[in-house]
């Protein structure tokens, strides 16, 4: 790009011009300094580069390449690659406005008033003047920053028109806004989610939203604590040999509470003012409880819901002539086969196991009542009221794997008298494959099981926990 | 092709692919293996104990299916409307344990049988003690062996026999006659199962695997199906009360079509049966019963020509007998679906000839 010349851009007037300019510039310096901004009333001034230095509504650019792209545009002919040139002379010094032709020639400095590009001060809208001092027109005011005039807004408003502050919402009891409360507004029904099997899912899910407008409030924090009844679900022993297993979660929303607490989550809401996650019942059956409040600032509220783990549908194996329950305690009463005190109840089936259960005993029973030595069979464990894990010693964990669905059932075949005789183990357990299950194909079946370390390829030689292990359906659950 | 070799592979196929599929949902260490000296399942898993901790657990899975059975399906109509079922089972050579169930699961009950109530909490000793007596009766049982029916609330029902003494039962390379039971049903293509004694008892030491896990699934598997097949001659076609030909014969016709994927028919051949069954179904709806007995004559001519020795019953064939028809390769239907086709197509003769004299005696004496 050729460079333009000074002597195409000066001339004496040119000069003259430079001198008045810059005599402008320092007086009107000068006013806005007098004239403070946030004085009652005013404003400070606000400063762009002119496209006219005589008009102060042209001065709104934030560079004077800006402004000389102004004045470029305005040219017919020679309005192209508008650039700045500086020239510092001894005689006169200032930024001037070239353009190009449609050829690339440079032309004319295009001229900015006086000639030389400049900036001024002016005053922002709603003020008495476009220049300093800047005085808001009435009934404007200065803004809380004292840059523009704005609406004389009541409390907790700003802006122009008035508008509620972040947070703020329009008070329904008279002037300006308050600050909005949230709440939790779903679940609508709170005391009770659906019942779930042990180790199942369900979804948990709350809705956060404004308690003036209803909208959804994104971003509010519930934190969710899962409690349980530490007895529920048939576990009589509570937390006497540890600490009863909660549900757990998983979600992409909700972190573990900092400071440590156990089972306590906080969730952040999504912009439809859910949170929520997925709830991962435990092994063991019983009743949990969920309860959500809102900890964000102006959110509150709180909902308890409670949850049934359990298997639906079992109940107690019912008295008969063809199998033991219950068997002497020694000192003249009747103790419950494999009761230890742990549980409220051990022989829970469904009714489907059950009448299998009976065919089975009263099989067997028939087959071998002419003979004396062979007890009835006698029940061990089967399910807990609810179903689940079945803790034999109150602790939350095994020995039982099975016995969660009412389907299965162990009978006694250790040394006691009152056992399946060992000789008649086959026998059982063919009996056991004649039943019929309601598939039309499958049978139920028998399994010996030991203490671990016996071997029930030679019968558990030796172990006192020898048992049938039933499995009434077919499948071991 | 039920020879215990073959039954081993089935199941080993059916265990051993489950790494494959889900290699993922078996914990390192854990798994199933076929001994192949002994025949048996060695399979490790990991029990939690009580304090949490994991120890892996060896046991062995002993099968009752080292044998090669083998069952002979004789069947005839008697004066009632009952069809009569008789089975001679045989332990094949290469068995390597004694045969001791036969078991058949049939789709209703058996001629003579009754159930167990269901209501049992109202049951007294008399009654079921009644029921068990009968449902003895309602089989014939070879002496030495126990027969037993169980039956389920749809009214299905399985029926067993073992032998009364442990250990006994039917010794590779001999045979057991006398197995038997009636019913009002037609004979159609099913299977019976057995099993063999097996070298150790099945179970756990601990309360076994975790059940909802992958090698608890697997295992189970095992214990489930434990047992060698073999075609047979059962119940399957249920009669029309009061008797209906076209009715029995769409039965016939459509119980006929699942052998095709069974490989017992050739679907050529059933195409060419297709068209008579359809013309003789037709003849009865349009009361033309002399119609459609020249095209179950026809459909039974067919049959006879795929198998000529069709009126002889499997009891009273030689071996040599059986090695010349398991020579013809060509045959287009299995021998033993041809027998029980042909059976089935002239009973619904038989029964329509029967119907027939019933209303010429009853003209005879409206006279």
């Amino acid at each position: 790009m050729d460079t333009p010349s000074l002597a195409l851009a000066k001339s004496d007037t040119g000069h003259r011009l430079t001198l008045a300019f810059n005599i402008l510039f320092i007086a009107i310096s000068a006013m806005t300094m007098i004239k403070p901004a946030h004085a009652s009333g005013t404003v400070t001034p606000t400063s762009g580069w002119c496209s006219n230095i005589y008009d102060p509504s042209t001065c709104i650019y934030a560079t004077e390449l800006e402004a000389c792209a102004k004045l470029a545009s305005m040219q017919t002919e020679c309005k192209y690659s508008p650039h700045i040139v500086h020239y510092h002379g001894s005689e006169i010094t200032g930024d001037a406005c070239f353009t190009n032709d449609s050829m690339g020639v440079v032309c004319f400095p295009v001229w900015s008033g006086l000639g030389w590009m400049g900036t001024r001060s002016i005053c922002p809208a709603r003020t008495t003047s476009t220049s300093p001092p800047c005085v808001c027109a009435d009934p404007y005011q200065p803004d809380a920053s004292g840059t523009s005039c704005v609406d004389n807004c009541p409390a907790n408003m700003s802006g122009s028109p008035c508008a509620c502050d972040t947070g703020y919402v329009l008070n329904s009891d008279g002037p300006g806004c308050v600050q909005e409360q949230y709440t939790i507004s779903e679940p609508k029904d709170k005391s009770k989610l659906p019942d779930i099997q042990p180790d199942s899912t369900s979804e948990v899910t709350v809705r956060v939203t404004s308690v003036q407008t209803n909208q959804p409030k994104q971003g509010a924090v519930v934190r969710f604590h899962i409690d349980a009844d530490i007895s529920s679900g048939g576990h009589a022993h509570g937390e006497e040999h540890g600490r009863r297993p909660r549900g757990t979660i998983s979600s992409d929303n909700c972190v573990g509470e900092s400071g440590g607490m156990p089972d306590t989550y906080d969730c952040t809401t999504d912009p439809q003012g859910y949170t929520g996650f997925t709830f991962k019942a435990p092994a063991v059956s019983g009743s949990q409880s969920i309860t959500a409040t809102c900890i964000s600032t102006a959110c509150s509220g709180s909902v308890t819901s409670n949850i049934d783990i359990k298997v639906d549908g079992l109940e107690t194996i019912p008295d008969s002539q063809f199998y033991a329950l219950t068997e002497s305690n020694g000192v003249g009463g009747n103790k419950v086969i494999g009761d230890n005190g742990n549980h409220s109840g051990n022989h829970f089936l469904t009714p489907e196991a059950a009448s299998i259960l009976w065919r089975l005993a009263a099989t067997y029973y028939f087959k071998y009542r002419q003979d004396t030595s062979v007890p009835l069979l006698h029940l061990n464990d089967a399910s807990l009221v609810w179903g689940g894990k079945f803790d034999i010693k109150g602790n939350w964990v095994k020995p039982h794997a099975g016995h969660r669905k009412g389907t299965v059932i162990d009978i006694r075949a250790n040394a006691l008298p009152t056992a399946i005789p060992e000789s008649l183990f086959t026998d059982f357990e063919k009996l056991t494959n004649a039943t019929k299950l309601s598939d039309g194909m499958t049978s139920a079946i028998a399994q010996l099981h030991c203490s671990i370390g016996f071997d029930p390829a030679t019968n558990c030689l030796g172990d006192n926990n020898r048992h049938y292990h039933v499995i009434l359906l077919g499948v071991d659950q | 092709m039920n020879t215990f070799f073959v039954r081993c592979l089935a199941v080993c196929v059916c265990v051993l692919s489950f790494p494959f599929g889900v290699v993922s949902a078996l914990e390192q260490g854990e798994g199933i293996v076929l001994d192949t000296v002994t025949g048996n399942y060695l399979f490790t898993y990991f029990d939690e104990l009580e304090d949490g901790s994991k120890v892996l657990i060896h046991g062995t899975f002993f099968p009752a299916t080292k044998i090669s059975p083998s069952i002979k399906s004789i069947f005839h109509s008697n004066r009632t409307v009952a069809v009569i079922y008789s089975y001679v089972v045989s332990s094949g050579v290469q068995s390597r344990q004694v045969l001791d169930t036969i078991r058949f699961d049939l789709f209703a009950r058996v001629v003579g049988s009754q159930d167990l109530p269901f209501n049992y909490q109202s049951a007294n000793e008399e009654q079921i003690d009644a029921v068990l007596e009968a449902n003895k009766l309602a089989l014939s049982t070879p002496r030495g062996w126990d027969g037993f029916i169980s039956t389920n609330q749809s009214g299905a029902s399985r029926i067993t026999w073992n032998p009364t003494k442990l250990g006994a039962g039917i010794h590779p390379g001999e045979s057991q006659q006398g197995f038997g039971f009636v019913s009002q049903n037609l004979p159609g293509m099913g299977v019976s199962e057995f099993e063999g004694v097996r070298d150790g008892r099945n179970g756990f030491s601990g309360d076994g695997p975790d059940p909802s896990s992958d090698i608890s699934k697997q295992i189970q598997k095992l214990y489930q199906n434990d047992f060698v097949t073999h075609n047979a001659a059962v119940p399957t076609i249920a009669i029309p009360d009061p008797f209906d030909a076209a009715v029995t014969l769409e039965r016939i016709q459509n119980h006929m079509h699942t052998w095709i994927d069974k490989q017992l028919l050739d679907p050529v051949f059933s195409s060419q049966l297709d068209r008579s069954f359809q013309s003789a179904i037709s003849a009865y709806r349009l009361n033309q019963p002399r119609v459609g007995k020249q095209e179950i004559q026809s459909m039974r001519k067919l049959i006879e020509k795929e198998q000529p020795d069709l009126g002889r019953d499997e009891e009273h064939e030689s071996e040599k007998s059986h090695e010349k028809h398991d020579d013809r390769k060509t045959a287009l239907i299995d021998r033993l679906a041809a027998r029980v086709l042909d059976f089935d197509l002239a009973y619904v003769t038989k029964r329509m000839a029967d119907d027939e004299g019933e209303h010429k005696s009853a003209r005879r004496h409206d006279r």
